[in-house]
């Protein structure tokens, strides 16, 4: 529908059509850019809601319209140590506050990809941040809040857990599971790349 | 060999002003359309109000400096002369500020990067541009059908699961349905199915009207009153505020002042925290 056509719909006493000066060559061209911009955000819309429907992301971030489906994530870190070696022991909660999650949690991208294998980059801070700690295992449980609608409860669940085991002279395994998958992995850390 | 554009020049829209037309009504529609860009532009800035101390706190200057250049531009979009530099201003500054941002960027936040910054597209006279207005509608349209279809795959409007939760745990003004219920904790009443099927058949409507051209004057009223109300329950007015400006320009009535005079306190209102407010006051 051109603009012109648009602007004098029937049932549409809006302002009057802008004459405007412009050559329907520049009108065209910029009909073009506009529709192609509209159809991007629209195939992003899409995408995006796939990967909503999916759960493989934070659905009130990316750019698309799902804020307000679910309730918000509200992510938290919950830190577990047990001195290294003793694979299989018991993990020992760390209290609120022993573990600074800051930097691994930017690296890690805010966990909006729920999913996603936390990047080598975050594993580093993590460990580089939380010193303290060095020599001893470390597990890091994501939980987030979630609505469950049959029977209708909210109620925060871990949804994804790293764990990082000590293996001796700055190098270190580590196991992800998220979503129903395991990664593993190993970082020097003296490695920098 | 030469191409030869023809090029006509432009006759004055009769929202530029009083010289051809001589009419205030249209100078006043085309300072409403600036003003309506103006106040979309502080929504946005008052949306990022709220991280200014944490980026200045985290020397992360960069990003106050965005926020600083997002709200001078609110300015220089109201002028005239300078409405076109402004958009450039405020593109260039959303765009940075998304690319150092973009994981943590709100939803809502994206859609003032999709829509305030193509205006520099249109020329000096944006406003003058119904091609503009149109890609406004199409994008409004898109999003609402969008918004609707995320609630629709989600269930959580359909069983008024959401609502319940809202009523249950949200902040003060996202209670207010709460008595809709008799028992919360048991689940989704019927009000509360009722309630969100309403609101999900609103904004499919809504989206369907946009991108079938559909522009009556009481269409906008009734919008931005619900947007309103919307604001004030999800107390989240800064996206409300921006909702309201896009959409008076995409009807291409700009943004009367009284309505703008209206919104500029919500918003600040909104930097401070409507349900803080409530909380504190009850």
């Amino acid at each position: 529908m051109s603009s012109e056509a648009l602007a004098t719909a029937p049932m549409s006493p809006a302002p009057a059509a802008i004459p405007g000066g412009d050559s329907s060559r520049r009108n065209r061209r910029l009909k073009i850019v506009a529709a192609g911009i509209v159809a991007v955000h629209a195939v992003w819309i899409c995408v995006h809601a796939w990967m909503a429907s999916n759960d493989m992301i934070n659905v009130w971030r990316l750019g698309g319209y799902a804020m307000y489906t679910i309730p918000p994530p509200f992510i938290e870190y919950h830190a577990a140590t047990r001195p290294a070696g003793e694979n299989g022991g018991d993990w020992l909660a760390a209290p609120n506050g022993a573990f600074d999650t800051f930097s691994f949690h930017e690296a890690n991208a805010y966990s909006i990809f729920r999913c996603a294998v936390p990047p080598v980059e975050a594993i580093r801070s993590l460990i580089a941040d939380n010193t303290a700690h060095a020599g001893h295992d470390m597990r890091i449980s994501i939980s987030e809040q979630r609505l469950t609608r049959e029977p209708f409860d909210v109620s925060r669940q871990i949804y994804a857990v790293l764990e990082i085991t000590w293996l001796g002279e700055g190098v270190v395994a580590w196991r992800h599971q998220a979503c129903g998958d395991a990664d593993e992995g190993r970082i020097v850390l003296s490695d920098t790349r | 060999m030469a191409t030869t554009i023809d090029v006509a020049l432009p006759e004055r829209s009769p929202i530029d002003g009083p010289r051809r037309t001589g009419g205030a009504e249209t100078t006043t529609q085309a300072q409403n359309m600036r003003l309506a860009m103006a106040i979309a532009i502080v929504s946005v800035a008052a949306h990022k109000a709220q991280d200014t101390f944490a980026n200045a706190e985290l020397e992360r200057w960069a990003l106050v400096a965005a926020t600083l250049l997002i709200a001078g531009s609110a300015l220089l979009v109201s002028l005239e002369r300078t409405s076109r530099l402004g958009v450039g201003v405020f593109g260039a500054a959303i765009l940075f500020y998304v690319s150092q941002k973009w994981m943590g960027y709100h939803n809502h936040g994206w859609l003032a990067v999709w829509t305030i910054p193509v205006a520099f597209l249109f020329g000096s006279r944006w406003w003058a541009e119904e091609t503009f207005r149109w890609y406004l509608r199409m994008t409004l349209g898109v999003v609402m059908l969008g918004a609707c279809a995320q609630k629709l795959l989600a269930g959580t409007y359909l069983d008024g699961s959401f609502i319940t939760y809202l009523s249950l745990l949200g902040s003060n003004t996202e209670q207010m349905f709460g008595f809709l219920c008799a028992d919360l904790e048991a689940g989704p009443c019927l009000a509360h199915k009722a309630l969100g099927t309403f609101l999900m058949a609103w904004q499919a409507v809504v989206g369907i009207l946009l991108i079938a051209g559909f522009r009556h004057l009481w269409f906008l009223i009734v919008e931005v009153a619900f947007l309103l109300g919307a604001g004030l329950y999800a107390d989240e007015m800064n996206f409300q505020v921006l909702n309201i400006a896009l959409f008076c320009m995409a009807f291409g009535y700009g943004m009367p002042v009284r309505l703008a005079a209206l919104c500029m306190p919500l918003l600040v209102l909104d930097v401070i925290n409507i349900s803080e407010i409530i909380g504190y006051v009850l």
